[in-house]
Parts: structure tokens; C-alpha cells; sequence
């Protein structure tokens, strides 16, 4: 059905902040560094964008534009997917080089996730807000005024569900938890990197909400990341090896807005986006040689990989076993260490980490000859995206 | 307790002001299309299964049974610090939609799915309304 933007695009810039709690600089100026460098990772001039997709909130494309320098903007869009955001604006992105509406498109995202969701001492305070959009509206009649405040405890309404149908134990989650810590420790970028972690550790660590331990939650980082993208035809003559947008797409639960009343109450936005992806890449999720998977939690991860297709609903919980996720193993996770264990940055260091694995400059963490890769994004109650990569031969 | 940072109260705009209204009156309601008589909730300006923009609000007892529970452990929410642990249940009414609310005289213990409940309303401010689960 959409095929035709299968392998048209690439991504052909990428740059990302360090992950730090309480960031020195402001999200703009983080926003605006990494971006600078992504085009500059391009070989190409702020003058040479024409796209810009800006994160929801914080920074608008206007400032973008301004600050780098980038006279003539021919499109610019926002998608408001929370964690899912970055990896669904892939498709607009390709989608508007494609239609030949823009010719190289910045997609950025930066935030101050240490302090953004509660205010914290050591951190500065800014005036630049999250916009989580009217998904909200919902949270704030029915959820909040229950105490239930936090991402944690509103997807602990179906990951329970989850847990409870398929037996999932703590040990199972916790291979995801591992896997990304042991990856970080590869990663110079890593919050956890000199932070290893045991089954110990993670059994030991306190509870949150419904099945999720603190080790099963993400980092809240200041971070920013950039990326840029153009045709492929024009990506053969830059500096480094084009990295190929062959499928992807985005998804939503229904409703979206409210999870408690979904008729199927399992049915996350990628379970919609993922068949719709693999089609339009033509190859199958068993075909990937890498999953950067949207790890928010370990238990959505898993959750995620079960409707990636690449094993059965129920079935994650023996998939990430005997070394399976790990680097070595046949389907290495997260190989950056993820929002688990290198940083939040919703999702980004994941399309960045996929680049730099496709184009084999991933270092320690290369896995080796890839060609194939896969990253998701989530966000929101529930949203997916998913973008389908691959090493231009 | 004096002092204690006060939980939430949103500010209520549109149908869901109309939800709280109407339970704040002492009865909880429900919308319900007026062409296929499908119950709904959260309140919503059409039917999600005839598409008719028609319906009313009905009286319900709020009676049903427990669709699943979540307890929270650590909060970021300095309103419900001195609650913790505290659980909050999902409620199927028998009329089909399912709300949320907290868990009052009874333990977690004492939870299973399909268990009979009832949800009874405390007016929080007039166009707000806190929903507690109870043993019917």
C-alpha cells in the first residue's frame, strides 16, 4: 500500500547530548547543539534544511530556524505521540522528502526529563514545557485524582493484565533490565556506564506500582538528540554510509485516550503499526539483526516484542532468556543501553544507535556485519511507532 | 492533617463536567445512546458503535465487579504520600463501562477478579466528584 516510500529515504545525519541529571545548559540550547552537529555529521550547512520536525513542546521549529540559520523552511509538523514521537516523525520526514516537499529534514528532540515530571532541588527551573497534548484530559478527570500521577502507574492498568494472563515473573523482566545495563557498560554516553547490575540488585529494588520494581523503570535524563534525513539518491554522495528508511510507520490503542474502557485491553499502538512496517520494508521481524526496543519499562518491552511479531503473544518471556537479547546472543536489545540504563531520551539514542550500527561505527557494541534493524517508539497511554532500517549495500 | 499537601481536584470543563455534575446531584450516571441503547464512559460526544450523536444520561446504581486493581507503592504525588500503599481498583459496571476509583473497607488480600463491588461517590467540590470501590 505504501511501499513506494519503501528505500526512498535516509538517514545520513546523527548527533546526541551527553545524558545527564540536571543539565547546565537549557533544552533549546541542547536542541540546538545537537542539531547543529547532526547536520554537520550530514556534511551539509543549516542553510541546506528545508524540513524541521520539532519535539512537542520546549522548542519550536521558528527558533530552530533562526538560531541555525535556516532561511527558506518548507515544512514543518509536529507529532504528538509522547515517547513514540521521534520514531513515528521519521515517516513524516520520509514522507516529505519522498513527495519532494522538503529535501533534507532536521528532526529533533531535547527535554530536561530529570526535572520535568517533578521538580527536583538540584536542577534549574525552566519556563519551557512538555506539551503531552489533550491525552492529558483524561489523566486529569479519571487517573491523577486517584494518585495515579505517573507513567508507571497508568501503564500498570494493562501491564498487571499482562503479567497475570501470561505468568510473567520478576526474573523474566529483569533479563531486559540486565541486558541494557551490561550494554551501557560499552557505552562512553551511558548514565549507567561503571553501574553494573545483578539479579540481586534488581529483585532487591523497591516497588513502584502494579508488577514494576524501580529497576524496571527508565532514567529520567536531560538529554537532546538530532537527526537528518534525504533522498537516498542524494544520501550515496554524502560522508558516511546511508542509512535506509525501508518501512515504518505509527499506531494507536483505541481509544487512546482512555485505557481502562479498551475492548482489548492488550492491543498497544504497535500491534496497529508493526504488520503495516514489515509490509512496506518487505521483510519479516526475524529478518532484524538488531531490536532497539522503546524500553520505557521492562514489561512494555516485552509487550512490544510480542507485537513486533517476532515471537507470540505471551511468548517474550522465554524470547529474552539464555542470552537471546544480548550482545552475541541472536537478537541483541538495546545495544546503546537504552532509556534503561543509558538515558531518556524518548526513544532517539535509539535511532541514533541504530544508525551508527548500520553503518558500523558502533564500537565495543557493533554487532557485527548488521545489515537490518528495527526500532520502536512508545508513548503516551499506549502509542507505537516503529521504523524499519537497513545498511544501503 | 494540617499541613499535609492536598490531593488533586481538577478543573472539570465539558461532558466530563456533566458526568460530575450529575453525580454530585447523589446519583451516578452514565450516557447512553438513544439509538442502540450502548452504555458509555468516559463521557464522549458520539456513539463509538452507531456513530448517532443522540443519547441521555442515565441513573446508575454503580454496582459491578473487579476488572483488575493497581497498587501503588512509591508516588510522585505529594497528595497521596500518607496514603501509601494505596490501590486503585477498575470497576465493570453492570451496564458495561468501566471507572475507576479507590479502594475503601477493603484489603487487597481480599481482591479477586469478578469480586461483587459498588462504587459510592463523594462530592469533592460541585463539579467534582471522587469515586471509592466498597464491598456491596
Amino acid at each position: 500500500m505504501t511501499t513506494e516510500l519503501s528505500g526512498k529515504t535516509a538517514i545520513v545525519g546523527i548527533a546526541e547530548s551527553d545524558y545527564v541529571r540536571g543539565a547546565d545548559r537549557t533544552v533549546p540550547e541542547l536542541v540546538f547543539d545537537v542539531s547543529m552537529r547532526a547536520i554537520a555529521d550530514a556534511g551539509l550547512k543549516p542553510s541546506d534544511i528545508n524540513g524541521v520536525i520539532p519535539p512537542p513542546g520546549f522548542v519550536s521549529t521558528e527558533e530552530i530556524a533562526a538560531n541555525l540559520g535556516m532561511p527558506e523552511v518548507t515544512y514543518s509538523v509536529t507529532v504528538h505521540m509522547g515517547g513514540a514521537s521521534p520514531t513515528a516523525a521519521l515517516q513524516s520526514a520520509a514522507m516529505s522528502i519522498a513527495a519532494g516537499i522538503a529535501d533534507c529534514v532536521l528532526v529533533t528532540f531535547g527535554w530536561n526529563g530529570y526535572s520535568a515530571i517533578r521538580p527536583r532541588p538540584d536542577a534549574k527551573a525552566t519556563r519551557r514545557k512538555l506539551d503531552l497534548g489533550p491525552v492529558l484530559e483524561t489523566a486529569r478527570n479519571f487517573y491523577i485524582p486517584y494518585g495515579l500521577r505517573s507513567a508507571a502507574e497508568w501503564y500498570s492498568l494493562y501491564l498487571q493484565r499482562y503479567v497475570d494472563l501470561y505468568d510473567v515473573q520478576p526474573t523474566d523482566a529483569a533479563e531486559i533490565a540486565l541486558a541494557c545495563r551490561a550494554h551501557a557498560q560499552l557505552n562512553d554516553k551511558a548514565l549507567m556506564r561503571g553501574r553494573p547490575m545483578t539479579l540481586d540488585d534488581y529483585l532487591e529494588s523497591a516497588p513502584i506500582a502494579g508488577p514494576l520494581r524501580k529497576l524496571d523503570c527508565c532514567l529520567e535524563t536531560d538529554c537532546a538528540a538530532a537527526v537528518v534525513l534525504t533522498s537516498a539518491e542524494r544520501a550515496r554522495d554524502m560522508p558516511h554510509t546511508p542509512v535506509l528508511y525501508l518501512g515504518g510507520a505509527e499506531g494507536h490503542p483505541y481509544p487512546a485516550d482512555e485505557i481502562t474502557n479498551r475492548p482489548e485491553l492488550l492491543r498497544l499502538g504497535l500491534d496497529f503499526a508493526a504488520p503495516r512496517a514489515f509490509a512496506m520494508a518487505g521483510v519479516k521481524p526475524t529478518d532484524m539483526d538488531f531490536l532497539q526496543i522503546y524500553d520505557c519499562f521492562t514489561y512494555v518491552v516485552m509487550m512490544e516484542l510480542e507485537a513486533l511479531g517476532i515471537c507470540e503473544r505471551g511468548g517474550a518471556k522465554d524470547f529474552v532468556k539464555d542470552g537471546n537479547i544480548r550482545l552475541g546472543g541472536r537478537y541483541p536489545l538495546n545495544t546503546h543501553g537504552g532509556l534503561l540504563s543509558q538515558g531518556h531520551c524518548w526513544g532517539f539514542n535509539h535511532v541514533v544507535e541504530a544508525t551508527r550500527q548500520l553503518r558500523h561505527e558502533a564500537g565495543a557494541a557493533q554487532v557485527e556485519g548488521c545489515e537490518l534493524g528495527v526500532v520502536t517508539g512508545y508513548g503516551d497511554l499506549g502509542d507505537g511507532s516503529i521504523a524499519v532500517l537497513g545498511r544501503d549495500r | 492533617m494540617a499541613g499535609s499537601p492536598r490531593k488533586y481536584v481538577p478543573e472539570t470543563e465539558g461532558l466530563n463536567q456533566e458526568f460530575f455534575l450529575r453525580a454530585a446531584g447523589g446519583t451516578l450516571h452514565l450516557q447512553r445512546c438513544d439509538e442502540c441503547g450502548t452504555y458509555r464512559h468516559p463521557p464522549r460526544y458520539y456513539c463509538q458503535h452507531c456513530f448517532s450523536g443522540a443519547w441521555h444520561w442515565e441513573p446508575s446504581a454503580g454496582l459491578g465487579r473487579v476488572a483488575s486493581w493497581v497498587t501503588t507503592h512509591f508516588t510522585i504525588d505529594r497528595g497521596w504520600v500518607d496514603d501509601l500503599p494505596y490501590t486503585t481498583i477498575v470497576v465493570e459496571l453492570e451496564e458495561g463501562p468501566r471507572l475507576l476509583g479507590a479502594m475503601r473497607n477493603l484489603s487487597v488480600e481480599q481482591l479477586e477478579l469478578g469480586m461483587k463491588v459498588k462504587v459510592v461517590g463523594e462530592t469533592k467540590r460541585d463539579d467534582f466528584v471522587f469515586f471509592w470501590v466498597e464491598p456491596q
